[in-house]
């Protein structure tokens, strides 16, 4: 049986989050982009389904078709459907950024964590490497690791995660230390609970909200590192229909069949547009004091 | 602190970040998986061939000593020789840099001249359409990926209207568009720091008791508002133009820029490890070293941040 001290705090937690429903309900915008990005989300999934053609199958007769009532998004240079294309790159782009922020985003955390509870050595090691990697700009970072590890899903993900990870030791770490001075965890101390527990489960859920947020600003990014490093050539090797990539090589057809180019690029402009502005809508709604800690860039 | 020991400070403490990571550089090439020698080769290269590669390269000695040949070429600014090229990775890099450095100031300034006088309209009057302009133009500019802004504005400029040159570098005319497409990416975030840093400043003390004095509006924009928000917007504009420096690498390619984004994709592309080395340890350094001189800078420039800066070293 629970006792009323528990049933108390799980009401506590369950109003809080209505209040953050509420207070990101009354955005709007931000509450239109949601079901864009529900949308996107779904298409990740169940995008090869859906798909009117197979996307890998070209068919040369038909090539740089612009958009009909056959191929409604019309055909790419070896006259493969572009919608297809679309449908199932999806989960290239979007699912490549999500894994890599995944990864980027839980060991930022948790290095932050560290380097903020623990403080000394740790911290001291901990912040200038984080310095280093904060040094390369993000795009550079990522592009001589996928340089220096040849093309592949697996090098992109590791690019993506090591570019971003040292925005959340930061942004952990700062956060981290505005909580260790509360009451509450000077009383965990006092039980004798164990600086792992006190970390991860008094500390964690305190510094989540910013980690959110910049988790949501960094979708928006990854998509434009990952489709920018596919348009050079450096990412998902074609023919794999990455959006990013599909542009790369699609721009030689510029000049006859722009709509090569163009679907693509809608595609990824409205996700990353949608992620940004829902990152800016959750900021609001969870935590408007964060605002000078977080960064879309 | 003194400003000489500050500026010491900041040098020694730039020097050691640099040091890191000319580390990490070396560490990604020799420790993960992956052989950059087989990747040279190529994947149908012989053994044999492989092997000359490593040889060459100093690949097959044991890690330290690679790092302390590494290291001390590097401090002797020795970078290494281009395997395409057979010329030193310097001398091809020096080539590149005015086309880079024409490109990012061309678009840095480009986009001040713009965002700014859009962020002070926009502050001035907070529920108007040039402030909702700012506040989309800050979503959407930072969000289309400049690939794809790049490409629309070849095929409206040069495909349809044949106005401008699609790439390449043989007049002043060829820098246009590579320039609108990076400060299209700029603008937004520029014109929404400057109406924060602007409203911000409207409504402290000091312009609060000017406009009380009966001071006009303009007056009090030139002498008191705009040299308060001078900092934020100096600063963005400083972060924005260090990595362009290094990160308008997808820009350069979409353009044919030869500037030193593209020597990059290309020493990528023809496996020209050495050349791709040394592009990306030179950029980094040119990157830290505009963080030092814009902190320099604001501590020669203003009391406050002097203050600030002193505390935290």
């Amino acid at each position: 049986m629970e006792d009323s001290l528990t049933l108390r705090i799980k009401e506590a937690k369950r109003k809080r989050l209505l209040e953050v429903w509420e207070a990101f309900k009354s955005n709007r915008v931000a509450l239109a982009t949601l079901i864009i990005i529900i949308f996107v989300i779904l298409i990740t999934f169940i995008g090869p389904y859906i798909a009117p053609y197979d996307p890998y199958s070209f068919d040369l007769r038909k090539a740089r078709q612009p958009p009909s009532r056959e191929h409604v998004l019309g055909t790419d240079e070896l006259g493969r459907d572009i919608l297809s294309r679309l449908l199932v790159g999806a989960r290239y782009t979007v699912g490549i950024s999500v894994v890599s922020i995944a990864i980027g985003a839980s060991l930022g955390t948790l290095l932050g964590l560290i380097s903020g509870y623990k403080g000394g050595f740790w911290d001291s090691l901990i912040q200038r490497i984080n310095d280093v990697l904060l040094a390369f700009p993000t795009i550079l970072l990522a592009i001589a690791l996928v340089a220096f590890r040849g093309p592949g899903i697996s090098s992109l993900v590791l690019a993506i995660a090591v570019s971003f990870m040292p925005v959340y030791v930061r942004l952990v770490r700062a956060s981290v230390l505005q909580v260790v001075v509360e009451d509450y965890i000077a009383a965990a101390k006092l039980l004798g609970l164990s600086s792992w527990r006190i970390m991860l489960k008094h500390i964690l859920p305190n510094v989540m909200s910013p980690v959110i947020v910049q988790a949501t600003y960094h979708m928006g990014l990854a998509i434009l590192v990952a489709s920018a490093l596919g348009f050079l050539g450096l990412g998902v090797p074609p023919p794999t229909p990455e959006w990013g990539s599909m542009i790369g090589t699609g721009k030689i057809y510029l000049f006859s069949a722009p709509h090569i180019v163009v679907f693509p690029g809608l595609f990824i402009s409205i996700t990353i547009i949608a992620f940004n502005i829902l990152g800016d809508g959750l900021r609001d709604a969870l935590d408007p004091r964060a605002r000078t800690l977080l960064r879309r860039f | 602190m003194s400003l000489a020991n500050y500026i010491i400070y900041r040098i020694t403490q730039a020097f050691i970040t640099f040091l890191g990571a000319s580390l990490l550089i070396f560490l990604f090439v020799r420790l993960l998986p992956g052989d950059p020698a087989r990747l040279i080769a190529g994947p149908e290269a012989l053994e044999e061939d492989v092997q000359r590669i490593r040889v060459q390269l100093g690949l097959n000695k044991p890690l330290y000593e690679q790092f302390a040949v590494y290291m001390a070429s590097l401090l002797r600014g020795d970078l290494g020789t281009s395997i395409k090229y057979g010329t030193p990775v310097l001398d091809e890099i020096l080539t590149r840099l005015p086309y880079t450095l024409a490109l990012a100031f061309t678009a840095e300034a480009l986009a001040v001249a713009i965002a700014v006088p859009l962020g002070i309209l926009a502050a001035l009057k907070p529920r108007s359409l040039v402030s909702q302009l700012v506040s989309v133009l800050a979503v959407v500019g930072a969000s289309l990926p400049v690939f794809w802004t790049g490409l629309m504005l070849i095929f409206i400029f040069s495909v349809e209207l044949k106005l401008l040159p699609s790439s390449g570098s043989g007049s002043p005319r060829h820098l246009i568009l590579p320039s609108v497409t990076l400060a299209f990416f700029l603008i937004g975030n520029l014109a929404r720091i400057t109406r924060a840093a602007v409203m911000e400043s409207l409504g402290s003390n000091h312009v609060v008791t000017a406009r009380a004095k009966g001071l006009s509006l303009s007056k009090i924009l030139m002498r008191h508002v705009l040299r308060n928000s001078l900092v934020p917007i100096l600063t963005v504009a400083s972060v924005q133009l260090g990595a362009l420096l290094g990160g308008a690498v997808v820009t350069e390619t979409v353009f044919a820029w030869p500037g030193i984004g593209s020597l990059l994709i290309d020493s990528l592309f023809f496996r020209d490890y050495p050349l791709a080395q040394g592009v990306i340890m030179f950029t980094i350094g040119a990157f830290i070293l505009i963080n030092i001189v814009t902190d320099i800078l604001y501590a020669l420039v203003d009391p406050r941040v002097r203050e600030i800066l002193w505390k935290t070293v």
